[in-house]
């Protein structure tokens, strides 16, 4: 039962057009090769709840069909 | 021998869009060493920062950009909260008449050296204040929020570098009474700020630029040992190009200068810098000499230091109270097995 709902909760596919799975697949290759002091510089626990609301709006305003990253935010002021 | 993979990061991080790929075939690259690299030296942000400047994010994976994007956008808000925090911090500081100047990445983020306040990773909020305000910054911190951990105040020889470090709301903050550690103060020290602190304004406070430049360089060649290894961060490499000291940068005032002059040899392969330094067979000979002395001397220092710090724990737990009471904590936990503890256990508690 707990297996067949992990793996649905995996399978879910997510608006980016990713599987959850995926994501966490591909956010794990490159976290694990990052060096901990990138880590503990960024402080995960705070700076996470404030990037989280302007992060994720500039995602769903700036990036084009090409798959480019935005420019970020307050490049050319 | 340079990698490929730091040969393309200094390219991304220096040369315009149309000489990045020179000399560097992009289907040789390793991105999983890039990340390794760019990591370790905290350009995770910048690299970001310059591709999207640079509009070359065709040549990365699209989930390596996803993820450094995603570091830049966190360390970016992390440095917005950091900037709020030293201003905050700042006006505390001045309402208490403590004269303060920002030092390192606050420092350089708060002189608008960078084009984006997400391109540079920074520890902590690290600030220098006056010996004789020393007393009144503790006060002053403790009272307002202090979260550093219990910490017993010893008698030292030599003023430290700086107080505990300790949060101030969300971020660390460093306060600074000396900028290099004891044994390298004939070098480099606070000194150089004297004027800096004369100058009577209640607006924050950050060094001239020239000065940000030399800070830079012998925190890397003195503090981190670049002088005795040849390490390079390149950080602090991308801190001296944003810093942009004309009047530094000349092969007159490098020379001058054997710390400098070593930090330019040993990023002299990655020709970021306009500049060339010749040495002869006589500067070289003189370098070496220099160099062998300099590690003697602080070999010697730390082995006096260490015996001067014991003997005056020694002749503290005399005076201090709080000091033998943790003396004595530690030593209660051994003492049923050991003579000799338990001599000094119950000597110590008479």
């Amino acid at each position: 039962m707990t297996m067949k709902k992990e793996n649905k909760e995996n399978d879910e596919i997510i608006p980016s057009g990713i599987t959850r799975k995926d994501a966490i697949k591909k956010m794990g290759k490159y976290a694990t090769l990052t060096a901990m002091g990138t880590f503990m510089i960024l402080n995960p626990k705070k700076a996470q709840a404030q990037s989280a609301s302007g992060g994720e709006s500039d995602d769903s305003d700036d990036s084009d069909d090409s798959g480019n990253p935005p420019p970020p935010t307050g490049w050319g002021d | 021998m340079i990698s490929a993979e730091e040969k393309l990061l200094v390219n991304v991080l220096y040369k315009p869009e149309s000489e990045i790929l020179n000399g560097i075939e992009i289907y040789n690259i390793n991105f999983d060493n890039l990340m390794k690299l760019a990591s370790r030296h905290l350009m995770l942000p910048a690299l970001f920062f310059n591709i999207n400047k640079k509009n070359i994010s065709y040549l990365f994976p699209e989930d390596f950009i996803e993820y450094i994007k995603n570091i830049y956008s966190i360390n970016k808000a992390r440095n917005t909260i950091l900037l709020k925090e030293a201003k905050e911090l700042s006006e505390l500081l001045y309402k208490n008449n403590i004269n303060h100047i920002f030092l390192k990445g606050t420092a350089l983020l708060l002189s608008n050296v960078f084009e984006d306040i997400g391109e540079r990773m920074i520890g902590d909020i690290d600030f220098i204040i006056q010996h004789k305000d020393e007393q009144k910054v503790e006060k002053v911190l403790e009272k307002n929020n202090d979260n550093r951990s219990q910490t017993i105040n010893l008698f030292n020889v030599f003023k430290p570098t700086h107080l505990d470090r300790r949060l101030y709301k969300t971020i660390a903050i460093e306060p600074h009474l000396e900028l290099l550690e004891p044994k390298n103060r004939w070098v480099f020290n606070s000194k150089e700020l004297v004027n800096d602190f004369k100058v009577e304004t209640k607006a924050i406070k950050t060094p001239s630029k020239s000065f940000l430049f030399d800070h830079c360089i012998y925190a890397i060649q003195i503090r981190d040992k670049g002088f005795i290894n040849s390490y390079h961060s390149h950080r602090s490499v991308y801190d001296i190009y944003k810093l942009d000291c004309k009047k530094s940068l000349t092969i007159k005032n490098i020379k001058k200068d054997i710390f400098i002059k070593h930090f330019f040899i040993t990023i002299n392969k990655f020709k970021i810098f306009d500049i060339h330094i010749k040495t002869t067979l006589l500067s070289s000979y003189f370098d070496k000499l220099f160099r062998f002395l300099f590690i003697s001397f602080l070999k010697i220092f730390t082995v006096i230091d260490i015996y001067i710090f014991k003997l005056s724990l020694i002749i503290q737990l005399f005076f201090n109270n709080e000091l033998r009471e943790r003396a004595l904590n530690k030593i209660s936990i051994h003492y049923n097995n050991k003579t000799l503890l338990n001599y000094l256990y119950t000597w110590l508690k008479l």
